[in-house]
């Protein structure tokens, strides 16, 4: 009696459980995420305030450009900082462009070219309290759209979000922040590349944008470039679009040739018609991040592992790059987490995890390492006539190596790292 | 979640109140040790998963408690980790029902493993744990206490999940910009059918 009871009851439970459980089977699974609202403003009304607070702080610093006694300094995403270097040891912030989006810097003369997310500005900077913008190109960098026809991100409004996500067995899709750059865009040249452009400036040697003559070469996402006639500074104008090779990151001038480095290798580019460059030659490497300089014999890559970087090669490649369509492999040198690199006469700066080690590069086949400066995470540098700028997550430091046995510290300008 | 908390616990008053009175009198009052495994399937919205559980502790007349562990795959593989307590309903000499409800922790032990282009770190974080339910025993002897056991319970468990992503960048300190974290929360209700042995 009590068996069939029992099995009652099971029943009981089984038909419970098929007839109401079902509605309670209902996975959940809540995503939290920080969601950016952008704040869009005219870019008319963008224009008219760029001339913004000197006293601006510097948060989120991005590339690095000197220009006569100027270091010119982006707060990435927000303008560009002018910097009083004419004593180096004591750094004056002098001035601050509002201009949102931007990422990169290039001068020659007192014309200013910089990116205002997609577009490029030209910016007469003769009175740099009091700059004007003499004319804008329209989509000259079409990958970073975020913006409307009329209008600018100037902000981001910070707002965590709870949702209800699907219920599934693989990895939930992820989305970065909205308004986070998938690629950026930088001025570019070296002190070796300074001398044969007459008055551009100096930029560090992470860059992906570059002047040599009358134009502008621009890496707008990883596999183009493209070029823009800036001759007329009141008229810039589109001159070609080029598939140019895979993963691209940097770009250097050397020799009326461009050097671009990619996570695979070397592109180089002729420059024997400015307006429309040519590829003449490549040099294959292990997958890593590669900022790549040269001077005239001789061309000097960084290989980085990592997250973002793949591959594993931790190490700085020194290239035969006296012929450019033949670049070869001289002599590799294993380091720590290369990454920004400079070079002035034969003193080699590189980046490299903890420390800026200083290289005597007098024979690219046997370097010596002449001491090392502690700054760490130190990410770009530019040497010029014995001062040596260096960039940090946490400030701007000049050093003067005119002995480069024994580097003097001159002035270290604090960056205050924003949450984002 | 206090709905489902309380369609569990309603399931099993409900069963209870219907069988209660007829919960045969035990004769044994003193304290022993007893031992509960069982292996079966944990089914919800997702499927079928595996998931084994064993309840160690002490019983007294019709109750029984303990410690219990288990290990489940539904969705991502767990090890709950739970105060276990079971009352007898209907018995005679070989057989009975009885009421089980489990309550603790949730600990995760799985690792996700992410494709490299997705630049993705994950960290797991333990969450609450509740099951409850019916199960049946059956003696294989008269006097031996041991007994295969049946069981059908409704439960939840819950893990949470931090993700970290990193964009590609061409510039640090641009790279900071690049990455952002998402907290998940996995929420998953499921029946649990088993069958196991009490020692």
């Amino acid at each position: 009696m009590r068996n069939k009871t029992g099995l009652l009851a099971i029943g009981i439970v089984v038909a419970f459980g098929g007839i109401v459980l079902p509605g309670c089977l209902k996975d959940k699974v809540k995503k939290t995420y920080t969601m950016y609202i952008p704040v869009y403003t005219k870019k008319a009304t963008v224009m008219s305030s760029i001339n913004g607070d000197a006293g601006h702080a510097i948060s989120k610093a991005g590339q690095i450009y000197i220009k006569d006694n100027y270091i010119y300094l982006n707060e990435f995403n927000s303008g560009i900082h002018v910097i009083d270097n004419s004593n180096p040891a004591h750094p004056v912030q002098t001035a601050f462009l509002n201009i949102p989006g931007n990422q990169n810097i290039g001068i020659r003369g007192n014309i200013l070219f910089a990116d205002m997310y997609s577009d490029l500005l030209a910016i007469d900077i003769s009175n740099i309290r009091q700059v004007k913008v003499i004319d804008t190109l329209l989509n000259a960098i079409p990958y970073r759209s975020y913006g409307q026809n009329d209008q600018v991100i100037t902000g981001w409004i910070k707002k965590d979000t709870t949702v209800d996500v699907e219920t599934r067995t693989g990895p939930p899709v992820f989305y970065d922040a909205v308004g986070t750059p998938f690629y950026s865009v930088s001025a570019n040249a070296s002190a070796a590349a300074a001398s044969s452009l007459g008055s551009t400036g100096i930029a560090g040697s992470t860059a992906t944008m570059t002047l040599v003559g009358d134009y502008l070469y621009v890496i707008p996402e990883p596999h183009s470039l493209n070029t823009i006639n800036v001759s007329d500074p009141s008229k810039l104008a589109h001159s070609s679009s080029i598939s140019a090779g895979f993963d691209i990151e940097t770009i250097f001038p050397i020799r009326n040739r461009l050097l671009l480095g990619s996570k695979e290798g070397v592109y180089i580019y002729s420059l024997d018609d400015p307006a429309k460059p040519s590829k003449i030659g490549e040099f294959q490497h292990g997958r890593a991040c590669d900022p790549v300089i040269a001077d005239q014999t001789y061309a000097y890559v960084t290989l980085r592992s990592g997250t973002t970087c793949g591959g594993s090669a931790n190490e700085l490649d020194v290239l035969n790059a006296q012929d450019l369509s033949q670049v070869s492999m001289l002599k590799s040198y294993p380091m720590t987490n290369p990454s920004g690199l400079g070079k002035d006469g034969s003193v080699l700066f590189i980046c490299d995890g903890p420390d800026v080690k200083v290289f005597d590069a007098s024979d690219p086949s046997s370097l010596k390492q002449l001491t090392t400066i502690p700054v760490s995470a130190a990410y770009d540098v530019i040497a010029y006539n014995h001062l040596l700028l260096v960039a940090s997550p946490t400030g701007l430091d000049q050093y003067d190596y005119s002995d480069p046995s024994h580097i003097v510290a001159l002035s270290h300008l604090s960056i205050s790292q924003s949450q984002q | 979640m206090t709905k489902h908390i309380l369609t569990g616990f309603l399931c099993v008053l409900c069963v209870a109140a219907c069988f209660g009175q007829q919960a045969a009198t035990l004769t044994r009052h003193s304290w022993r040790f007893r031992s509960d495994n069982y292996g079966g399937l944990s089914i919800g919205q997702m499927g079928s998963y595996g998931q084994v559980r064993t309840v160690n502790g002490l019983s007294r007349g019709p109750w029984f408690v303990g410690l219990g562990a288990g290990l489940d795959y539904y969705r991502y593989r767990n090890v709950p980790l739970f105060l276990s307590a079971t009352r007898d309903l209907l018995t005679d000499k070989r057989s009975g029902l009885f009421l089980i409800l489990d309550g603790g922790g949730d600990l995760p032990w799985y690792k996700r493993e992410p494709q490299p282009y997705q630049n993705l770190t994950s960290t797991f974080r333990a969450g609450p744990y509740w099951n409850t339910g019916l199960g049946y025993r059956w003696r294989l002897t008269d006097a031996g206490r041991r007994a295969l056991l049946f069981s059908a319970t409704y439960g939840m468990k819950r893990l949470s999940e931090r993700q970290t992503t990193v964009g590609g960048c061409y510039d640090p300190p641009a790279c900071t910009v690049n990455s952002g974290t998402a907290e998940f929360e996995y929420t998953d209700r499921t029946v649990r059918l088993g069958v196991g042995v009490e020692f």
